[in-house]
């Protein structure tokens, strides 16, 4: 109760003029920066920073709230129309966004989707921050390396269910991926691996330039087969009503948003995930439940899967950062960093010391969500025409957005240069049915694993019990067995069944 | 008749950088700690172990599959991209896109000239409007530009 | 104007660049790493096509004072919003602000290769860019650099020392030691206390302590996490016995009561609600043991000495601001402490000198 009355008085800050034009703009903004690629929500805020120092803190973290999470928007645009992630937690929104945009002519409704359920998502990521408020950050300190373990194994085993028609192919997929994450710093030894004497191996294979390659310009070297058909018949007229979703289809995207929703959320509070993770992780919970077309080819509940769940761990990451002081992702360091520059100490004092900023911000992420809805359901039917220019046109265009947005990732030509050979590797695959999104989530979720792995070991001595021993992390390896079994087991059961007749 | 087909290529691909990664990793990080668990080579070495497995398992799969058409065409965007990325050195980013997507649509794609000069429009003041002006991105300047315009 | 000067100089550019080559070529032969070929040609991209290329010579006199002529491009190897990058736009936007000189300030994230790509470079840039040139540099940055690459303080010019920064170890309040001395107690009884740090600096300082109290890795496991606030979230969790940290990261959770600080890492307490802290000279026979984590900046191997010693005055300047103190070491809880051109040097070569000893790097 007593944090509804602090959030209205939040309300009453956040409703000021300067406030409500600083969320507007910081929406819009954010929307801009995450459909570009290259540019994530971590350079967004960065840039938009020393914007900011003219203003009170209350108006520049509203703003800068707005930019964080407007970016989760505006990262779908362009994975959806060009089949380049805006920002890395929209990867998974491409595997499902692009085929809707264009194999079946929907771009309108695929945009809807993914922002009804961007909304959702962090609509329900904000109310459990908000009746949770600091308590919530609790939960993501009860999270050790045994427990982050064992709770990505099960997620690192769920990705069977990514496989596609193939199992083979998407085993050599998805080890491919952890064999490409290996190289780099080994951050427990302090040493490199993998990088045959490079001082740029030495960082690894960053993941934006390599996820606009394997993804955006595979993409490109595809369609030049085909590049003299006519452009994406769309089958209807480009207006904001044509682009609306009918009732049944909101009803398909409620349940996997909301799923998605509380998902992303817990993940957001974790320490080291964030919303990338949480998109990978919200798609992969999507895999056991039925959809009308399969996904992978253009289906609303995974676009709504993955991006409900990465707004959510967007307002699921502001709860660590708001209780603690801690920083659950590089642009919440960068927010933390905007804390201390205002002279406000972000820690386990901040609800006390400044509850008029805290419950401010709280209040603001209401806003901003809104705002971001807005601005981007109004842009939506633009947006669309993209897909009407001919393919042939859109090639050197694309590939431009390719280049500068895989340079802007790290300033370097280091970027490009990855790009290029993973948009070769990214496009070999794909044309040998090889399934690229296993490959992307291993990339991203093996290091944690491992590195949580190796940092349980070394409180256990080298001794399994740790990861038994734990509850939380007990009961995840038990849901992993059973994801495991459950196949196994159906498929024995079906075979006595057929067998017994006779 | 070539032995090794398109489709077996990338199972004995990634069998033999396994092959590879495995020894690379035993030898160069270590397998197991006795107080520490893990060592850094643990993980590597053994996804390398599987991978060979399931690469030997691809490759007598694909002997079932029908090979994949070979399509050179493709593989041009990739050369031209390649070869915007060495002269990117020569003079500059901006400069260098700018006159691949010229050349791409004037003499490649035989574009009309007002289709060539609306994406040259559209994909300069993305690269340049957006990025530069207002993101601030450094791009490179090239050799050019760096040697005769400044200073 | 400019474009004449371009051409007159030109025909010295090759010879400039070439010096670019030697001092790469004389890093790599002074680290016995010259048989590894793929670091040679590491180097030789980073230096040179990256930046080798892109010089013209410098037109001053040796004998005039330096005054900078073109962009300044102010090189950070960490990300925006980065500690070092924290710091070095605070520096920056100090010197915008009371207008020590006028030529624009560039600030540069180059996070390639855990910025080691970014230091290479920097070392390797020569003509009047070198001049132009600057990089920041962490005791941080050091150690891995060290560690893993055949670069060296001595591919760069030091230019100053702006901060030095120390640290301390943390419990809970309701952790099984409350104090230092039941820490000792226990590992001597055989218990194993793990303790939870960050990358470098306290990594360097875990050795030394444990050199100190002659304990082995097995009696006392470090477990490295990628940031400051992710080994306090893991004591937070009670996922690992202690935690080593900066005092500016744990200020926050000691006034909290969420944490508290068992021992000083420093030659004397700390001030303020630090206090409490002793150093371990006062727990019994060992010596005290101190780290400094310095932030500092550098210069490319061909800066001139005038350059070197501008920038040097530049740097004192910025360290004598009110803003300086007040919304950079204040802020950050560092100590302000500057240290010109020659203090720098000398420090930063004892210090690569003290840690590849310890770490047995030849």
């Amino acid at each position: 109760m007593e944090n509804i009355l602090m959030l209205f008085s939040g309300f009453s800050t956040v409703f000021a003029f300067n406030n409500l034009a600083a969320c507007l703009f910081g929406a819009l903004m954010g929307l801009i920066v995450g459909a570009m690629p290259g540019i994530g929500s971590l350079a967004g805020c960065a840039l938009l920073l020393p914007l900011t120092y003219k203003f009170n803190p209350t108006t520049a973290i509203i703003m800068l709230g707005a930019v964080y999470y407007a970016n989760m928007y505006g990262g779908a645009f362009s994975a959806i129309l060009l089949n380049i992630p805006g920002d890395s937690p929209a990867v998974m929104t491409a595997v499902d966004g692009y085929p809707m945009a264009t194999t079946r002519g929907r771009p309108g409704q695929a945009l809807f989707v993914s922002n009804i359920s961007s909304c959702i998502g962090g609509f329900i990521g904000i109310l459990i921050l908000t009746f949770t408020g600091p308590a919530l950050a609790e939960i993501g300190l009860a999270f050790g390396p045994a427990e982050m373990t064992s709770l990505l194994l099960m997620a690192m085993t769920s990705v069977g269910w990514l496989m596609g028609e193939s199992p083979i192919k998407g085993v050599i997929a998805t080890l491919l991926g952890i064999i490409l994450a290996n190289i780099g710093m080994d951050t427990l030894s302090g040493s490199p691996r993998f990088n045959f004497g490079s001082l740029y191996l030495m960082g690894g294979i960053p993941f934006i330039p390599f996820v606009i390659g394997s993804v955006g310009f595979a993409q490109i070297i595809k369609i030049m087969e085909n590049r003299n058909a006519d452009p994406q018949k769309l089958n209807q007229k480009l207006t904001i009503r044509s682009s609306l979703l009918s009732i049944k289809e909101f009803r398909r995207l409620l349940p996997p948003a909301i799923r998605s929703g509380f998902l992303g959320t817990f993940v957001g509070v974790l320490p080291g995930a964030g919303a990338t993770t949480a998109a990978f992780l919200g798609y992969a919970a999507q895999r056991p439940f039925k959809s009308e077309e399969p996904l992978g080819t253009g289906a609303v509940e995974g676009i709504a899967a993955c991006e409900a769940a990465n707004n959510a761990a967007a307002a699921g990451a502001f709860a660590p950062l708001l209780a603690l002081g801690i920083p659950g992702s590089g642009t919440g360091a960068v927010l933390l960093g905007g804390l201390i520059m205002w002279g406000l100490t972000p820690g386990p004092l901040l609800f006390t010391k400044s509850p008029d900023f805290a419950w401010g911000l709280i209040a603001s992420l209401y806003l901003a969500n809104l705002c971001a809805l807005f601005i981007a359901a109004g842009i939506i039917p633009f947006l669309v025409k993209i897909l009407s220019v001919p393919i042939k046109l859109m090639i050197p265009l694309i590939t431009v957005v390719c280049f500068v947005g895989a340079y802007s990732s790290s300033n370097s030509m280091y970027g490009v240069l990855v790009m290029l050979l993973s948009g070769v590797l990214g496009y070999i695959l794909d044309k040998h049915k090889y399934p690229l999104a296993p490959m992307l989530l291993a990339f991203v979720l093996a290091p944690m694993l491992e590195s949580n792995m190796r940092k349980a070991f070394i409180i256990s001595q080298g001794s399994l019990s740790i990861f038994v021993t734990r509850p939380i992390s007990l009961v995840f390896l038990a849901i992993m067995a059973a994801l495991i079994l459950f196949p196994v087991i159906k498929t024995a059961i079906k075979r006595i069944r057929k067998e017994s007749p006779k | 008749m070539r032995i090794i087909k398109n489709k077996t290529l990338i199972p004995v691909c990634s069998g033999i950088l396994a092959i590879f990664w495995f020894f690379y990793g035993i030898t160069h990080y270590g397998f197991w700690d006795e107080l520490k668990g893990p060592m850094p080579g643990f993980v590597p070495s053994l996804i390398a172990m599987v991978l060979f497995l399931i690469s030997v398992f691809g490759v007598i799969q694909s002997f079932r599959e029908k090979d994949t058409k070979k399509t050179l065409e493709s593989w041009t965007i990739l050369l031209a991209a390649f070869i915007t990325f060495g002269i990117v050195f020569l003079i500059g980013m901006i400069p260098a896109l700018m006159v691949f997507v010229f050349v791409w649509l004037k003499f490649y794609e035989k574009t009309g000239w007002k289709n060539t000069f609306i994406i040259l429009l559209v994909s300069f003041s993305i690269a340049y409007g957006v990025f530069v002006v207002w993101l601030e991105v450094p791009f490179p300047r090239g050799l050019l530009f760096e040697s005769f315009v400044y200073l | 104007m400019q474009i004449l000067w371009a051409f007159r100089c030109n025909p010295l550019r090759t010879r400039t660049q070439a010096r670019g080559f030697q001092v790469v070529e004389q890093a790599l032969r002074r680290t016995k790493m010259k048989k590894n070929l793929p670091v040679l040609a590491a180097f030789l991209l980073a230096g040179c096509l990256f930046s080798g290329g892109q010089q013209s010579p410098s037109g001053a006199d040796p004998g005039k004072p330096f005054e900078p002529t073109r962009n300044v491009e102010w090189i950070v190897t960490s990300n925006a919003g980065g500690g070092s990058d924290i710091f070095t736009r605070a520096i920056s936007d100090i010197i915008v602000k009371e207008g020590f000189f006028q030529a624009p300030i560039l600030v540069t994230n180059k996070t390639d290769g855990g910025g080691e790509v970014g230091r290479a470079q920097t070392a390797g840039t020569s003509g009047v860019l070198a001049n132009h040139t600057l990089l920041t540099f962490n005791s941080g940055d050091l150690m891995p650099m060290v560690k893993n690459t055949p670069n060296r303080v001595e591919n760069f010019k030091p230019i100053g020392i702006m901060a030095v920064d120390k640290q301390l170890i943390f419990v809970t309040p309701d952790s099984k030691y409350k104090t230092f001395q039941a820490v000792l107690k226990a590992v001597q009884a055989g218990q194993k206390v793990v303790m939870g740090g960050s990358k470098g600096d306290d990594i360097a300082t875990y050795d030394l302590l444990r050199s100190e109290l002659k304990w082995t890795e097995a009696q006392m496991p470090f477990i490295t996490y990628d940031s400051t606030n992710d080994a306090l979230t893991a004591i937070l969790g009670k996922h690992v016995d202690i935690v080593i940290s900066k005092p500016a990261a744990a200020a926050e959770y000691v006034e909290a009561g969420k944490l508290l600080p068992i021992l000083a890492l420093a030659i004397e307490r700390y001030t303020g609600n630090l206090s409490s802290a002793p150093t371990l000279s006062e727990l019994g026979n060992y010596k005290n043991v101190e780290l400094p984590v310095w932030r500092g900046v550098v210069g490319p191997a061909a800066m001139s000495p005038a350059a070197q010693a501008y920038w040097s005055g530049i740097l004192k300047k910025v360290s004598e601001t009110e803003t300086w103190k007040t919304n950079y070491l204040d802020k950050f809880k560092l100590v302000g402490e500057y240290k010109n051109w020659q203090e720098a040097t000398e420090y930063m070569t004892q210090y690569q000198k003290d840690y590849m000893a310890a770490q047995n790097i030849k």
